[in-house]
């Protein structure tokens, strides 16, 4: 029974996982990128 | 004992606090989500009307009430920004706006794929899905405006102005079930009456529920450290803290 829903079960808890894996990464790379820049001008 | 809240308010003390918690919601999230998905995926019995593909119940609701929630929560740090002009607010405001634009798109996709199986179609302009995506908008042009403006005061002030006046959208979003007699159904569960699913099912989407809840602080939290390293760059309270 789920095979038959697989594509549309796949499609939506695949986007959930890409989407928070995304913006992990998105967020990790940015505070990085903030303490590296610390002290430098503007 | 009382708590100086107001302590909190300035970035010197927030980060710190911030960098501590925010470690603990991503933990609890994890270990939610993963007692959620077992319990939505393995637990939870096959509808009897819509098969498997109602599983996707487990993240589109608690994505699409988390989308509506960070708006109004964005509105209230928007409010204290403008009533205060207090820099930690706006700060805040900043940092939700991209958690609540992902969390509305993810409520309109897992929508669209939960549409496709029991409705026929990915998409319809029904009164719910159309405020939905209104509201994805409105969290695009929140983001968009902030990065048009070169001065973070002014840029804080416009996104907290833009944020209030789009809050009337949340409301419209909860009742547009109620109001308009369209595709999308009612509500399945409710503070007043007794929900429409099994126990299992209920308790699933709960803990889904407090899983996204919690990455949602946590994260939040997390991109509003960088927010304050950016922004605070220069400031002497910031280059006499250690190195992180």
């Amino acid at each position: 029974m789920m095979e038959h829903y697989a594509f549309f079960l796949v499609g939506a808890y695949g986007m959930f996982a890409l989407a928070i894996v995304v913006e992990v990464v998105a967020v990790r790379a940015r505070l990085r990128r903030a303490r590296l820049q610390r002290g430098t001008p503007r | 004992m009382s708590i100086n809240w107001f302590k909190y308010a300035s970035p010197a003390s927030f980060l710190p606090l911030s960098a501590t918690l925010a470690p603990w919601f991503l933990a609890v999230a994890a270990l939610l989500g993963a007692i959620g998905l077992y319990l939505g995926l393995v637990v939870a019995p096959t509808d009897a009307t819509q098969g498997d593909a109602y599983r996707i119940i487990f993240i589109h609701v608690p994505t699409a009430w988390m989308a509506m929630l960070i708006y109004v929560v964005m509105a209230a740090w928007s409010a204290l920004a403008l009533g205060y002009n207090t820099r930690l607010s706006a700060m805040m405001a900043q940092a939700l706006a991209p958690t609540g634009a992902a969390m509305a798109f993810l409520a309109l996709w897992t929508g669209a794929f939960w549409g496709r199986p029991t409705w026929g179609t990915y998409w319809a302009w029904d009164a719910r899905m159309t405020s939905t995506l209104i509201l994805l908008f409105l969290y695009f042009g929140v983001i968009a405006l902030r990065s048009a403006i070169d001065d973070p005061r002014r840029a804080d002030r416009a996104c907290a102005v833009l944020s209030l006046v789009g809050v009337v959208n949340v409301p419209i979003i909860y009742f547009s079930v109620k109001w308009w007699n369209t595709l999308h159904q009612g509500s399945s569960i409710s503070l007043t009456g007794a929900p429409s699913m099994a126990m299992s099912m209920l308790a699933a989407m709960l803990v889904m529920t407090f899983a996204v809840w919690s990455y949602c602080i946590g994260v939040v939290l997390w991109r509003v450290q960088a927010i304050i390293v950016e922004r605070e760059n220069g400031a002497a309270w910031l280059a006499q803290r250690a190195p992180a």
